[in-house]
């Protein structure tokens, strides 16, 4: 769904992946660190993109199609003794590669991609971060 | 005693045959009829009208389908536009229950709205009497 089109679409930018630590995913290192799962697994290097669904709405579709505005949220995390240079370039990147670009949804036909600039958050525990908010309009197929 | 109603989504226009599914608003069908003011003295001051001329129009409208059987209803409805002849085209509920009418195209804009889908917002004008359909409207 969106979450897993969104990392298919960041994971091979590599302006974006050269920022960010890497995971070993299924026995396979080296792997840039972007998941679509909340929260993240603990052992992660930073900096690090979590992807996760935000809901939506279904204010869209037609009378033979429904659709639907669908929600998600790319939460770049830097650590604690990071400085904020590098999350904040790699969010921008983030919001760069989304904004009014194409997508490729399984399942849906997408209208259209709108992402949010990036907005400082910090996790409550000191790690600090930026989140571009994603919202796709989309057909069902 | 159960009560029913039909959702506006689930009702269907046609152009011809063909089923125009890329209707993503409200579809509105409009019947009137003129009133026509006959008040003579002998009505103790109150107005007094007989009917007159009814009319019918419609108004919808749809995204541009970028394929399918969509696409080909927005396409013959722009033909018949842009070549000012009549159609017979249908507006009935899930049910098949409505109207069937010959009309024109009065209006087929092309909107190119920044944040959304391209959209066909058309009007018909009906002409001469619509025919009802199954149980009618």
């Amino acid at each position: 769904m969106l979450v897993q089109a969104l990392r298919d679409k960041l994971v091979v930018i590599t302006a974006i992946t050269n920022l960010l630590a890497t995971y070993k995913f299924n026995g396979t290192t080296g792997t840039p660190a972007i998941f679509t799962i909340n929260p993240m697994p603990e052992d992660t290097a930073y900096p690090a993109i979590m992807i996760y669904d935000t809901g939506g709405n279904s204010n869209f579709g037609t009378r033979s199609t429904i659709g639907a505005n669908i929600n998600a949220t790319v939460s770049v995390y830097g650590n604690k003794q990071r400085d904020w240079t590098t999350i904040k370039q790699a969010a921008w990147l983030v919001w760069r590669a989304l904004e009014r670009q194409s997508l490729t949804i399984t399942g849906f036909s997408t209208v259209m991609v709108r992402a949010q600039p990036p907005k400082s958050i910090n996790d409550g525990i000191g790690f600090p971060g930026f989140v571009v908010e994603v919202t796709a309009t989309v057909l069902d197929r | 005693m159960s009560e029913s109603a039909s959702a506006g989504f689930k009702a269907k226009f046609y152009w011809a045959t063909s089923e125009l599914g890329a209707v993503n608003g409200d579809v509105n069908g409009s019947l009137s009829q003129a009133e026509i003011d006959v008040t003579t003295r002998g009505d103790a001051g109150w107005k007094n009208f007989i009917p007159g001329l009814k009319e019918m129009s419609i108004t919808l409208n749809s995204i541009d389908p970028k394929d399918g059987t969509g696409a080909v209803t927005i396409a013959a409805m722009r033909t018949s536009f842009v070549a000012g002849t009549k159609a017979v085209a249908k507006m009935t509920d899930e049910d098949g229950n409505g109207w069937e009418f010959d009309c024109f195209i009065t209006k087929f804009d092309w909107n190119q709205p920044f944040n959304g889908p391209l959209a066909y917002p058309v009007s018909l004008r009906v002409c001469g009497a619509p025919r009802l359909v199954g149980t009618g409207s």
